[in-house]
């Protein structure tokens, strides 16, 4: 039952294909590769293999005097969901954006503890089994608005130079790191002309190199070039059907195609690589995933509840479809959108491209 | 009236009327006269709101309230960032009356949507109030509602509503309680399945099921008729007791400790006439609440009064965080806080029953003493917070850093007009010790400030 987004020009068409996930803060895992989930989902990236990493913040609390799981992680799955695993659990205080280098290692920035932290994700780590302090396998960052100083980092994208862009959020400027920490350059100050940011979040990098920067509290994405020139901006109409609200993240797909997730609207926009709005998604997810349907109907205490009260308000569970707030956004190379949902699970687009008649 | 005298007012409103201000809000509000403040603190829609997005941008698990220390993240969050002060102190008052349980209810955004009734329509009209309470999904599954049919009544809500929520006991008969249970039945929620179904929250709605009213002739209070849920509040609001019962809830919260509920059918009230004269502004205005708060913050007996109030566990809490600018703005350690007013006897959003927290005195137990103490102070005597910091300069430039006594006055004064007796005055005086060049130092006033906040009279209001 594919959802079809109606599209102009009709040569572009989304179509939504699943969900993935459920909500937990416990785990990620089991043999079956069935009850996975995500908590707080904030970001979501591929793999060259194709599988999918998602960054969990969790409840966000932190964890001294904590019994609990506080569930922030990063989750790996693929795309017919079977969640293989968890790694990076409680390794990081306020988990934000993750970017995977060339090496296939995940780059996590840590907005609290202004830090990036590097993890390999050769192994994954069975409930409750993890490693907090031996996970990452480096780390750098320190608080402070002078280079390579951080202040609330987010959002994190590599160049073609496999060099990482650091959102800056606090400072509202992007920095520039070699893939082992060392600092290149920075750009971007406080404010709202262009150029400047107002608590900016997500980042992503186009296939000529050109850097998009989910501008948060502009209400506005900006594409710069390489050295930080300012080319153009997405969603700073005053038309409400293109008006960005508070955007947290930004993908570009194989067609130059510009994916915001209009965070404050509860919306992905997609925008021509002109900055014409071509299309919206609202979230289609009128069914649970394989992983909620798996764990509702298995679930002695909760499953017959549940389940009857399904049959009984199909409408509400309709209603859910919708984004709660759609957080990080990827594309892979077949052109398959990966929206990251707060509902904590992912929504799963196809993009369609049609040569015109003639 | 004299500018000191004046400044004493505002600041004693402040301690009453809110749940603490920063430093700096103080400051600014004491620029203004006794009835501008007053006047201020009831046009919430004046001031600024908390920054919501901010807020869960940062803590996204608080927007989709998983559990239900999310919800109460979410409202000590806004009681510590809204400035609209009055607002979220009547919402909490309204919580005091109405208290509903969050453990039972088990949908933690059924309980934000009754705290955001409780701003919308916590300083309007009682009857609106109290209309929209009946059909609040949150308390009607607190109190059963959801089983009261017209061949099988439940009379939980019923009994509630006469009992705690609007006349109190010796008002109504058993057959009253029957009858306006009666009235009520149909007055349901719309969904009461599992909540969660992994999608987050689930706003509840209310919804009238005729089938299952009970269309019978009723008895209620001597009126006869078909009556429906809202006749039988336009009943209880022409009852002269409904007008006492609230307007003791009033006095109780912001004036002068009272008896627990239960013993007001026994016990007249602290201040009869105080509670003749709201009583009277509140029938006069047709069940308005604000010309009841207006009169009760402009009367002699509110701004004669000094100290007589415990404060409660969350008065607490959350006053310090201001003052002291710790938590301000989103942090991870906010997910601890709601354990912090627990340790002192109050889980707000989980009373110990539906006649909510018994107040005054009782707060204070041993523990919940030594905790109250413990976190104050070690508030206090950081000097890191920048609430902290903004006070020490405060008190280094209105004192003789010289003179011990100036900076005990000064800080007493910051701590809200303190008096305390004159053993602890100068034990106080005493303890602060020069440094070499004969002044006090940071160390010290910030000190000074933890000790005077751990005394018997900073645990009153």
């Amino acid at each position: 039952m594919n959802m079809t987004v109606p599209t102009v020009p009709v040569r572009k068409e989304w179509h939504f294909s699943h969900s993935i996930g459920r909500r937990t803060h416990e785990h990620n895992e089991s043999k079956l590769g069935m009850t996975g989930g995500f908590c707080s989902p904030m970001d979501v990236a591929i793999s060259t293999d194709n599988m999918i990493f998602v960054l969990s913040r969790g409840f966000g609390f932190s964890l001294e005097g904590y019994d609990g799981d506080i569930g922030n992680r990063i989750g790996k799955t693929t795309f017919d969901e079977n969640h293989i695993g968890d790694f990076a659990r409680h390794a990081t205080t306020w988990p934000n954006s993750i970017a995977i280098s060339a090496e296939g290692n995940i780059f996590c920035s840590d907005e609290y503890e202004n830090a990036i932290y590097v993890f390999n994700t050769d192994r994954t780590y069975p409930f409750p089994e993890a490693d907090p302090n031996g996970e990452s396998i480096f780390r750098w960052g320190e608080s402070g608005s002078r280079d390579g100083e951080f202040i609330g980092p987010t959002g994190l994208a590599f160049n073609k130079e496999s060099n990482l862009y650091v959102v800056d959020s606090k400072n509202n400027r992007i920095q520039l790191f070699t893939d082992t920490g060392q600092f290149i350059n920075t750009w971007g100050s406080g404010g709202n002309s262009y150029g400047e940011f107002q608590n900016p979040w997500g980042i992503t990098v186009d296939s000529s190199g050109d850097v998009y920067v989910a501008d948060w509290g502009n209400n506005r994405v900006q594409k710069f070039d390489t050295d930080g020139t300012h080319l153009l901006t997405f969603g700073d109409s005053v038309d409400p059907a293109s008006q960005l609200n508070h955007p947290a993240h930004v993908a570009v797909d194989n067609d130059g195609d510009v994916y915001v997730t209009d965070w404050g609207n509860c919306r992905v926009q997609i925008y021509e690589p002109n900055g014409e709005l071509i299309a919206s998604l609202y979230g289609d997810a009128s069914d649970y995933s394989k992983a909620g349907r798996f764990v509702l109907e298995r679930s002695a205490l909760a499953g017959p509840v549940a389940l009857d009260t399904i049959r009984k308000h199909r409408d509400i569970v309709m209603d859910f479809k919708s984004f709660g707030r759609p957080t990080g956004i990827t594309v892979n190379k077949n052109n398959q959108i990966v929206i990251a949902d707060a509902r904590s699970r992912l929504q799963i687009y196809n993009k369609y491209t049609s040569k015109p008649p003639g | 009236m004299s500018r000191l005298t004046q400044h004493s007012a505002i600041k004693h409103l402040i301690r009453r009327a809110t749940l603490g201000v920063s430093h700096s809000a103080l400051i600014n509000l004491l620029n203004q006269t006794y009835e501008e403040t007053v006047e201020q603190l009831l046009a919430p829609e004046t001031q600024p709101d908390y920054d919501e997005l901010t807020f869960y941008r940062y803590h996204p698990a608080a927007d989709f309230m998983w559990q239900p220390s999310h919800v109460k993240l979410n409202w000590l969050y806004r009681m510590t960032h809204s400035q609209r002060y009055l607002e979220e102190k009547m919402a909490l008052f309204w919580h005091h009356v109405f208290a509903t349980g969050v453990e039972k209810v088990d949908n933690p955004y059924a309980l934000h949507q009754q705290v955001e009734l409780f701003r919308t329509h916590g300083m309007s009209n009682y009857k609106t109030l109290l209309i929209e309470l009946a059909k609040n999904p949150a308390i009607l599954f607190w109190l059963d509602n959801q089983h009261n049919h017209k061949d099988a009544p439940n009379e939980n809500w019923g009994r509630e509503l006469l009992e705690l929520f609007s006349l109190g006991i010796g008002h109504f008969t058993e057959k009253d309680v029957i009858e306006c249970s009666r009235a009520f039945t149909g007055w349901t929620i719309d969904f009461t399945g599992w909540h969660v179904l992994t999608l987050g929250k689930i706003p509840w709605e209310f919804q009238y099921q005729p089938e299952d009213h009970d269309n019978e002739e009723k008895t209620f209070l001597g009126v006869t008729g078909n009556l429906n849920g809202a006749d039988i509040i336009d009943i209880i609001l022409r009852q002269p007791a409904c007008a006492t019962f609230i307007t003791r809830h009033l006095y109780n919260f912001f004036v002068e400790d009272e008896l627990e509920v239960p013993k007001w059918t026994n016990e007249p009230p602290r201040n009869p006439e105080a509670i003749e004269f709201l009583s009277k502004v509140f029938v006069e205005s047709g069940y308005e609440i604000k010309p009841v708060l207006r009169a009760l913050f402009n009367s002699k007996f509110f701004r004669n009064i000094r100290y007589n109030k415990v404060k409660s566990p969350v008065e607490v809490v959350i006053g310090t965080l201001k003052l002291t600018g710790d938590l301000n703005g989103p942090d991870p350690r906010w997910g601890e806080v709601d354990r912090i007013p627990l340790s002192m006897g109050q889980d707000i959003l989980d009373p110990p029953s539906v006649e909510g927290w018994h107040t005054g005195k009782e707060w204070i137990t041993s523990g919940a003493f030594i905790n109250r103490v413990n976190f104050v102070a070690d508030r206090f005597r950081n000097l890191d917070l920048p609430g902290v910091k903004a006070i020490v300069e405060n008190i280094k430039h209105n004192s003789d850093p010289d003179i011990p006594e100036t900076i005990v006055d000064c800080c007493l004064e910051v701590l809200g007009d303190l008096e305390v007796d004159q053993v602890t005055y100068k034990e106080l005086v005493d303890g602060i010790r020069l440094d070499a060049l004969g002044d006090a130092t940071d160390e010290q006033i910030a000190n000074t400030l933890s000790i005077i906040a751990g005394t018997k009279e900073y645990q009153f209001c």
